[in-house]
């Protein structure tokens, strides 16, 4: 999994004066420490699209010869005939060309029926379920992404003063991220990784000599003084932090997407996404959300835009990163709290459901269609049965992508999904 | 440096502070003592200050905070008007307000401490009023009775919202509430056994919330026969309290975390250390007002091992810099940036509580830090005195960029920066972009991104 | 304007320009006293209209033909006098507010700037001011240059028979530039700086310019001041030659003149087609938003800009207050059939009248086809509202159980839109809330009743059935739901239901303001924040006699696209219901005391007592668009209550 491209932007970052960004005593010193950390699985990502409301599974990959879907779905289904055609009994919704690009390019994996047992059908019980992997008769501290960035940062190692996590929007902060520990920042925009304001010459004169290696013994030499030091501590703290914000800014000044980001809020959040994943910014995940998947009337035209956004973002992402060597670390995984009925109803919409399909995307996944098409003979209580714990998800991610124990994250042991192209 | 503070002689810790040649009644000691007992001290607090002595004027705020506590204070009028709006967020600002502007800094210092140890949060319990009336409550005892205070919080419906304890069933107690009163509010880890935890939850069958109001249900208290912390009988709630202030750990416990508040971040205190502290709170029969005293005006709060030695929290750190300059500014912006950063009042981050020390910092709050400092300083909302900073400065007898910058430095850091920050300073204030004005606000914005300057 | 510009000339040259605290941050009450005064200049007053026809501005003719905007005052110290002299400002000089700012810093220092003027032209300011500007007032802006230009037409002096090019300069202009000169040369010593004024001569006419910026010519009596020099060059050039191609040969702006009303103050012209034409204003001229009441609002004016050659502004001023409208050239063809929603076929679609229920604070009557709109929607916005639309309608057919938003519930419903806001009398009311706000009604015509009627009744029900279900969730007082008939229809209200806690209070839950209520009569649907309100418009109860007075005469106008009324009386009242909220919102937000907060409240109330009312009427016709604002102030009889 080691690209030239990576190994390239490591050296770089190590080496080039910018170790800055992981300053601090956990820098990894050297070439040797770089290329562990690589095989460690260190410097992969996860970006999580949530997809808020409950999306329309059925309507997004579409059965396209099951009679089935055709009869429950006279007004909505999308005919075959308009289908992006995946394999011989799979299509995707027309707006999701993006997606069937990045299919063919090997770059897309759907999981077909992700659900789980004794389906919830409300809003945010069943999202809550998704983001703590816990029924509402357990207690509910932490979600599943707070529970793994607790593991990645073991409670006796030096504090590490970097952001494990990011989460884009102006909502609450998602369950998923919660955490006992880890402390993770919910940002509107980049510019709150940035020194704002005047920017004048005196405070680059300081930040420059603060983090300059030969720095005079009264500031920079809290680098290396004790880290009992409570004024070294905020020392080493201040100068990374400053210098993770000269890096932000590079990066924004300097970056070039030469990608079309649709105009919506998703697309310039992705592009932030993005933009800091380019600076070096260490976050191992990154969370954004797409509302408005509660389709119960007239649904067609609206769950039909609501895709292309999604679409259109998704890729543009994908495409941004493969662009500037960062595809194959990181994987961009899009989900809903539930699918919706079989049957349509009859206001043109559909109501809440179950189990429905899962979208990976990045340089790093098994493209394809994984799980069977949903057997629409077979439903329970009118809704699509699952054919795949969420959890077995989440416990793939963590164990073969961002490589951790998802005993702990998930709660129990699951086995491992053929998710990513090069599994060890 | 820990052995440094284990050399220490306990008696002379928490002995009356008296100030001598080495360790003069001067602007660094004034300046510690109000950024400890409050945010800041006002412009005119100063000059009063020099001219007192340390163990006056310790007794004086400890005495005027008792008395404010139990009386209407002009923030409760405007705190009751914003309630009309049942916002948490601007009930925040509201708060927020009042610390800025309250002559007994003390007092609401105390509340904050208090609010993050009865940790309580505005999002979950959705319910304004109800928040303000545990502030109400946290702020009546604040510097009081702590036993009393514990059985307010006991029965205080935020708290049990928060808790998810508004009801507690015979057949089923909740041993949530039960679990922190010893664990989180009493006596900490290592103290009491699962077994102690659920005698105790026993004790509190029957309490309950209905309509946002505290009640005792009789038909589901449980009368029989609880044994817990080593004592057995059939004990109900109150009796269950009493039981576990009376423990030992308490004022252990209690002196610890109030002494981690006032005097310095780390490193613990061993209990050796801290036993004369100890045993005049269990003497004192657990009145806060005299250990606040005895803490405020020790030895130790004026030593070297307390000067400079936490790291100051959001509010500190921006609240400070206003009530140092006589500065007033956009509380709800203000609220707002301070939740950013991690200390939105009335929205602590779990029912732990602000752990404060180094848990503040990262490189996204100490930008955060930065940048509302920044915010603040750019807002045209932001005056001292009433007017701009320069021109306030000025009538504080600062006028040449020296007098402003040393100004600035000896109300504002608790530690000395070195000559070269100095000349960085100097640079900006005279030579940097824009107005007078402009550069002297530029300048307190160069200083607020100075490691020193989160050193409180 | 002139005010204005005074005063910075002063404020940047008496001070001395070193160490001196120079930016002022915000000092509210400062900016409150220019408020002040500008709606003095503004609403001041004294009865000078004079009956004179329509002319060409003298000044046009020194203009380039280039020119894009121009804006002429007549008699600017007439207005100055008007402001010195008006019955109010006895009034606004006892305030405590007005007192405290004339001692303020910047005021005072603006005086003494005054003074040393006044010292150096010899003459009291508002004598000066009626010299310098007896010609008028005049300024534009070139497309060409892209420059501004001020022109003043000074009194002209009695010297006959002097050819004009080659007379001396008039007397008083040279003063000011002498005295202006003076002091932007300021305390600084001969020679020690490159002297700020540099001079160029043209065509035999002096330009000085001040720090490069501001050129200045004077001509006879007139006296230019502008940004760009060629523009100063080009007002010379048609100063010697009369022949040039000016600004008064264009016939847009010769059309526009014509319409010019004999009695205004105030007058402007704008060339809508040259500035279509620069490209500049491109997102307005492309004609589609991505904001849906933008659109509801502007949609018909913007179609109108994207042909109409040109617009012009006149100002009336008099005792009792300002009218100032807004013209275009209009025709009905440049509408096209997306925006038939907006002024009906043929362009006939007029506003119902004004609703007036007792205490009517705001009331607006419009024509606007929404169902037209709605399904119009993609051809009027850009492609991402029209998206967000799409998602609209998707939530709200949810909302309105399955029946389609634009289709089934806005099409049943006619083009007469009428909305209404009326302040609340809580006297008598428990549980009385703490936040006290306005009720308000909409009123529209159904087109089919007896289907409209049966839906919408239900669709209230089940709408206010969800709020109960959702509310019990959050702890929300519960909506208690109850049927009354009506003459000639029905009246379907909900209530809150109090908690026993909250019975008696005082200060209830902002909830306490609504009693949502729907009400049917014969061809009407109400749709009201409140029972009472619901009911007196449905069933056309009496009104207030002071509401009624001022409303009649909008009624006894012409019919017009859309009017809105606004009462400047009750909207005080509203505050006032709310002054402990406005004190601490004030605190909160600007960090005052409660004394400089109540301070700040009680000037925003005064300010508020002046305006009696204030109205803004749309009409249109077959060949102009016109928009109206009136303001009122309040008679000095009328017994005024002081806010505390």
């Amino acid at each position: 999994m080691i690209t030239s491209m990576n190994r390239r932007r490591l050296l770089k970052s190590s080496v080039g004066g910018a170790l800055a960004l992981g300053v601090g005593t956990q820098v990894p010193r050297g070439l040797r420490a770089a290329a562990s950390v690589l095989e460690n699985r260190q410097d992969s990502i996860l970006v999580v699209v949530q997809l808020s409301g409950g999306n329309d599974g059925l309507n997004t990959v579409i059965p396209y010869t099951d009679e089935a879907y055709y009869r429950a779905r006279p007004q909505l289904a999308i005919q075959k005939s308009d289908a992006l055609r995946v394999d011989a009994e799979t299509g995707l919704h027309p707006e999701l060309s993006g997606f069937s690009e990045l299919l063919q390019d090997g770059l897309l994996s759907i999981v077909q029926g992700v659900g789980y047992e004794n389906p919830n059908r409300s809003h945010f019980e069943s999202m809550d379920i998704w983001h703590s992997c816990r029924r509402k008769s357990e207690p509910r501290a932490d979600g599943w992404l707070g529970r793994f960035l607790e593991l990645a940062e073991p409670v006796n190692a030096t504090r590490s003063n970097q952001v494990a996590a990011l989460h884009l929007g102006k909502n609450e902060q998602p369950l998923a991220l919660r955490s006992q520990r880890v402390q993770i920042p919910s940002v509107q925009s980049v510019d709150q990784f940035r020194l704002t304001g005047h920017q004048g010459d005196a405070l680059r004169e300081w930040v420059s000599r603060l983090t300059a290696p030969s720095a005079s013994p009264s500031s920079a030499a809290g680098l290396a003084s004790s880290a009992d030091d409570l004024l070294g501590f905020v020392q080493s703290s201040t100068s990374s932090a400053l210098a993770a914000s000269e890096q932000v800014d590079q990066a924004l000044q300097d970056y070039q997407t030469g990608v079309d980001y649709p105009d919506s809020a998703l697309g310039k959040q992705l592009l932030t996404i993005a933009q800091l994943i380019d600076s070096g910014i260490q976050a191992r995940i990154y969370y954004v959300e797409l509302d408005g998947f509660d389709t119960h009337a007239q649904q067609a035209a609206t769950h039909a835009n609501l895709l292309r956004q999604w679409s259109d973002a998704v890729t543009a992402l994908v495409r941004d990163l493969e662009r500037h060597g960062h595809g194959d670390r990181v994987c961009v995984l899009s989900f809903s709290e539930f699918g919706r009925r079989v049957a349509e109803n009859a206001s043109g919409g559909t109501d809440h459901g179950a189990a429905a399909p899962v979208v990976l995307a990045g340089g790093g996944v098994a493209a394809g269609v994984i799980g069977q098409p949903p057997n629409l003979e077979d439903l329970h209580d009118g809704d699509v049965k699952y054919q795949v714990d969420y959890r077995q998800v989440y416990a793939t991610l963590v164990r073969e992508w961002l490589g951790g124990d998802p005993v702990p994250v998930v709660g129990q042991d699951f086995e491992t999904l053929p998710l990513f192209a090069a599994q060890a | 440096m820990r052995h440094e503070l284990e050399d220490i002689d306990p008696a002379w810790a928490w002995a009356p502070f008296g100030p001598s040649d080495e360790q003069p009644w001067d602007l660094r000691l004034v300046t510690h003592l109000f950024r400890r007992a409050g945010l800041a001290a006002g412009l005119a607090q100063v000059d009063q200050a020099l001219e007192s002595d340390p163990q006056a004027i310790v007794a004086e705020m400890v005495e005027r905070s008792r008395l404010a506590a139990t009386t209407d204070q002009p923030g409760d009028e405007l705190s009751r008007t914003i309630l009309a709006s049942g916002d948490s967020r601007r009930l925040s600002a509201a708060w927020l307000y009042r610390f800025l502007n309250a002559p007994e800094q003390l007092l609401e210092k105390m509340t904050l401490f208090w609010h993050g140890h009865f940790a309580t949060g505005a999002e979950k319990v959705n319910d304004a009023r109800m928040m303000w009336d545990q502030n109400t409550l946290l702020r009546k005892h604040a510097v009081g009775y702590f036993p009393e205070l514990v059985h307010g919080i006991a029965r205080d419906p935020a708290m049990l919202v928060y808790l998810d304890s508004v009801s507690n069933r015979k057949s089923h107690p909740n041993e949530n509430f039960a679990r922190e009163l010893m664990e989180l509010f009493c006596l900490g880890e290592g103290h009491y056994s699962e077994r102690d935890v659920q005698e105790l939850a026993r004790c509190f069958t029957g309490w309950e919330i209905r309509s946002r109001r505290f009640r005792k249900n009789r038909y589901q208290q449980d009368r029989g026969t609880k044994s817990l912390l080593g004592q057995s009988g059939p004990f109900d709630g109150e009796d269950g309290i009493e039981i576990v202030l009376r423990q030992p750990a308490m004022p252990q416990f209690i002196c610890q975390k109030l002494v981690k508040f006032l005097v310095c971040d780390e490193p613990p205190l061993s209990p050796r250390l801290l036993a004369p502290l100890v045993s005049e709170f269990r003497e004192q029969g657990f009145q806060l007002a005299p250990l606040l005293q005895r803490i405020l005006g020790s030895n130790l709060f004026f030593s070297r091992h307390s000067l400079a030695r936490k790291i100051r929290s959001p509010i500190e750190l921006v609240g400070g810099l206003l009530r140092a300059l006589g500065g007033t500014t956009n509380v709800v912006e203000m609220a707002t940036g301070l939740a950013g950063i991690g200390q939105g009042l009335f929205f602590p981050p779990n029912v732990k509580g602000w752990d404060g020390g180094r848990d503040w910092i990262n490189s996204s709050t100490l930008l955060g830090r930065a940048n509302l400092v920044q915010r603040t300083l750019s807002s045209p909302k932001t005056r001292f005195q009433g007017a701009g900073l320069a021109e306030s400065l000025e009538q504080q007898g600062a006028s040449s960029p020296d007098e402003v910058v040393q100004w600035l430095l000896e109300r504002l850091l608790a530690t000395p920066i070195d000559q070269d920050q100095r000349a960085i300073l100097l640079s900006e204030l005279t030579g940097g972009t824009g107005d007078r004005e402009q550069r002297t606000r530029n300048t307190l914005h160069l200083l607020s991104t100075f490691p020193e300057f989160q050193l409180g | 304007m002139r005010y204005n510009m005074l005063a910075t000339t002063s404020a940047t040259t008496i001070e001395p320009p070193i160490g001196q605290p120079e930016s002022q941050f915000m000092i509210s009450t400062k900016s409150t006293v220019t408020a002040v005064y500008a709606a003095l200049l503004l609403l001041g007053a004294a009865a000078c209209s004079r009956a004179a026809t329509p002319d060409v501005p003298p000044s046009a003719k020194l203009l380039p033909e280039s020119t894009v905007a121009f804006a002429w005052v007549d008699s600017p110290s007439q207005l100055v006098d008007l402001v010195l002299h008006h019955p109010l400002r006895e009034r606004v000089e006892s305030w405590p507010a007005y007192q405290q700012v004339m001692e303020a810093d910047g005021l005072v220092k603006f005086k003494s700037g005054l003074s040393i003027f006044e010292a150096g032209m010899g003459m009291r300011w508002p004598k000066f001011l009626k010299q310098l500007t007896e010609g008028g007032l005049s300024v534009a802006l070139d497309g060409e240059s892209e420059g501004m230009v001020a022109l003043v037409c000074a009194r002209p002096e009695n010297r006959a028979g002097e050819n004009q090019n080659q007379a001396g300069e008039h007397e008083l202009l040279g003063r000011l530039r002498a005295t202006v000169f003076s002091l932007v040369r300021g305390g600084k010593p001969a020679g020690a700086e490159t002297d700020p004024i540099a001079t160029e001569d043209y065509s035999g006419q002096t330009v000085y310019s001040i720090n490069g910026d501001t050129h200045w010519v004077t001509l006879d009596n007139w006296m230019v001041l502008t940004n760009k020099i060629d523009l100063a060059r080009q007002v010379i050039d048609r100063f010697r030659e009369e022949q040039a191609a000016c600004l008064a040969d264009e016939p847009s702006f010769l059309n526009a003149v014509r319409q010019r009303p004999a009695d205004g103050q105030a007058w402007g012209y704008l060339n809508v087609q040259a500035v279509r034409e620069s490209g500049q204003a491109q997102p307005l001229m492309s004609g589609r938003t991505e904001n849906v009441v933008a659109e509801a609002l502007l949609g018909g004016i913007v179609s109108n800009l994207q042909h109409t050659p040109y617009a012009t502004f006149d100002l009336q001023v008099d005792s009792r207050g300002i009218e100032a409208r807004l013209q275009t050239p209009h025709q009905n063809d440049w509408v096209g059939e997306d925006r038939a929603y907006y002024f009906g076929d043929g362009g006939h679609g007029t506003a119902p009248r004004l609703l007036q229920p007792e205490r009517t604070l705001f009331a607006l009557s419009t024509y606007r086809d929404l169902s037209q709109m709605w399904l119009r929607g993609g051809d009027l916005m850009i492609d991402k509202a029209v998206d967000e639309l799409e998602q609209a309608d998707t939530q709200l057919t949810t909302f309105f159980s399955g029946r389609d938003f634009g289709d089934d519930i806005l099409s049943g419903l006619g083009p007469e839109i009428q909305f209404v806001a009326a302040q609340q009398d809580f006297a008598d009311v428990l549980p009385r809330p703490a936040i006290k706000l306005p009720a308000f009604a909409f009123r529209t015509r159904m087109l089919t009743p007896r289907e409209t009627q049966a839906e919408f009744r239900r669709v209230f029900q089940s709408l206010i059935g969800f709020i109960n279900v959702v509310g019990a969730m959050q702890g929300q007082p519960q909506f208690d739901l109850d049927q009354q008939p009506l003459a000639g229809g029905q009246l379907i209200a909900a209530t809150y239901v109090a908690a026993p806690a909250q019975r008696d209070s005082t200060s209830a839950a902002i909830n306490y303001n609504f009693s949502p209520t729907v009400a049917f009569t014969d061809e009407h649907f109400v749709l009201s924040s409140t029972t009472d309100l619901a009911r007196e418009l449905a069933t056309g109860a009496s009104s207030s006699d002071i509401v009624k007075s001022t409303l009649q005469q909008l009624d006894n106008e012409e019919p017009a696209n859309s009017m809105a009324h606004l009462n400047g009386s009750l909207l005080q009242a509203v505050l006032k219901d709310n002054h402990d909220q406005l004190i601490a919102q004030n605190m909160l937000e600007n960090g005052h005391s409660r004394e400089e907060a109540e301070g700040e409240i009680g000037l925003l109330m005064d300010l508020l007592g002046l305006i009696r009312d204030a109205d803004l009427r749309l009409d249109a016709d077959a060949s102009r668009l016109r928009l109206t604002f009136r303001a009122a102030v309040t008679e000095m009889n009328a017994p005024q209550e002081s806010a505390e």
